[in-house]
């Protein structure tokens, strides 16, 4: 028996809806797998629905409420504009510790179709020991009933625990030999920004979903994910 | 480009080939920029380039005592520090951190001559990437041959700025401002290296890694420029 189970959380509003379904049953192996969709889907293990509304809020909900459910040690989160390598799910930070694999492509859908990398946390990207994932956020919702966006984010991330007033708790970069890779496209949670805009932010919510940068060190051709031109085509 | 000298380090080691095709990319780059080259072995490239031989034997402790000798000649603001092996786009150059901060561009590939050629970075300084304030860099390394008027021992020395280095040495912690170009500086990995894992081609690729890249291609390409 596996001791980490894949949190699965999908809108069913990505395009490639159907290339993302066979890619999850590639890596899903004997991993124990919930899925939370909007819509049915042809796929093993526990299925669970969620609401049309999107929002960070609500993204951290569901987590709490698919980490109730599974029983093993650790929870992959699973986003459905992510690509996984099989070893990114060997990875296992501490059971006090949060982790998080930097070895993520960002490819974003709009532009010139680059990778590129950040050195930052990414929720889609953690390994997460589940007594403390529960604990973690248990305590935010009691303090939080809704939790608003501009102060939301990943679990042990210090900046977010220090503003939202909770406890810190550790977390750790870790690397898995292969990448993942992530997509930056306009169908995901509406990310507002900054609680107070800069003067010169545009208050158009479509044209905020396609101001975002990419990261500095960008790269055209990656080990296992191949060229940024072609794997992009996918997400249609 | 007035407030800021190039320091080039060089042991005279690397390839015929390299060295003019190094040449020709960092003169690009500097764009005019005054140079100070710390050589083996004399090198009259004109213009505003002034040479200077390396005065003590090869080690880690060398390559920041030649830092320090090129430092008190220069008079600008900053100095940006240049290695035989590395390649820096122009806008490294441009790049001004706090005068209180050592600065590291952290923007960076390995490119190593052995193995797949690929691209790979590792989330650590290093010393070819750092651009900083001139006087700052004189204070570090005032303070390190003060303590070491012998030299630094190789097991302890290391980039300035990094807590672990610092606190090993001795030394007062001075804080470092990482910055990022849009074009990367890559740095070869090869046998005529300082570091003893290059010079067994024992030394392992960092974890991020890719084939392509923007502005420097294939690594399969650059690569070959390595002879």
């Amino acid at each position: 028996m596996e001791n980490l189970t894949l949190l699965y959380l999908t809108m069913n509003l990505v395009p490639w809806q159907e290339f993302h379904r066979k890619h999850v049953l590639e890596i899903v192996g004997d991993y124990p797998l919930i899925t939370i969709s909007r819509k049915p889907m042809d796929l093993p293990g526990v299925q669970l629905r969620q609401s049309d509304e999107q929002s960070h809020d609500k993204i951290y909900k569901l987590m709490l409420q698919g980490a109730k459910l599974a029983t093993t040690d650790y929870i992959a989160m699973v986003e459905d504009d992510m690509l996984y390598s099989k070893d990114h799910f060997e990875l296992r930070p501490p059971l006090d510790t949060f982790g998080y694999n930097w070895n993520r492509w960002a490819l974003f859908t709009f532009g010139e179709p680059t990778y590129s990398f950040k050195k930052r946390y990414c929720n889609g990207c953690s390994i997460l020991p589940r007594l403390l994932m529960i604990e973690a956020l248990e305590e935010r919702f009691a303090k939080w009933p809704t939790i608003p966006h501009y102060l939301n984010g990943e679990l042990g991330y210090e900046k977010v625990e220090r503003n939202l007033g909770v406890t810190v708790r550790k977390s750790m970069v870790m690397y898995s030999k292969t990448p993942v890779v992530q997509i930056h496209h306009t169908y995901g949670t509406p990310g507002y920004g900054k609680r107070n805009l800069e003067p010169n932010d545009t208050v158009d919510l479509e044209a905020r979903k396609t101001r975002k940068k990419m990261g500095m060190m960008r790269a055209y051709e990656i080990p296992k994910w191949g060229r940024s031109e072609e794997l992009v085509k996918h997400f249609i | 480009m007035k407030d800021l000298t190039a320091i080039f380090l060089t042991q005279n080691e690397v390839p015929e080939k390299w060295a003019e095709f190094h040449r020709e990319v960092l003169l690009d780059s500097l764009q005019g920029a005054p140079l100070i080259i710390m050589s083996r072995k004399p090198m009259d490239w004109g213009g505003n380039a002034l040479n200077l031989i390396q005065d003590k034997p090869k080690s880690l402790s060398n390559i920041y005592y030649q830092i320090l000798r090129a430092a008190k000649i220069a008079t600008t603001e900053y100095i940006a520090i240049v290695e035989d092996d590395s390649l820096y786009p122009a806008e490294h150059f441009l790049q001004r951190p706090p005068k209180d901060k050592i600065g590291y561009n952290i923007n960076h590939w390995s490119l190593f001559t052995w193995g797949t050629p690929t691209y790979s970075w590792r989330n650590r300084l290093g010393n070819y990437t750092m651009l900083s304030s001139r006087k700052l860099v004189i204070e570090a390394l005032e303070e390190r041959f003060k303590k070491y008027p012998n030299g630094t021992p190789d097991r302890i020395t290391g980039e300035l700025g990094r807590p672990m280095v610092e606190r090993n040495m001795g030394m007062t912690h001075r804080e470092v401002e990482e910055f990022q170009t849009t074009v990367s500086i890559i740095n070869f990995n090869h046998s005529n290296a300082s570091d003893d894992l290059q010079l067994r081609q024992r030394k392992s690729f960092g974890p991020i890694q890719a084939f392509d890249i923007p502005y420097w291609g294939k690594a399969k390409d650059l690569v070959l420029k390595w002879i």
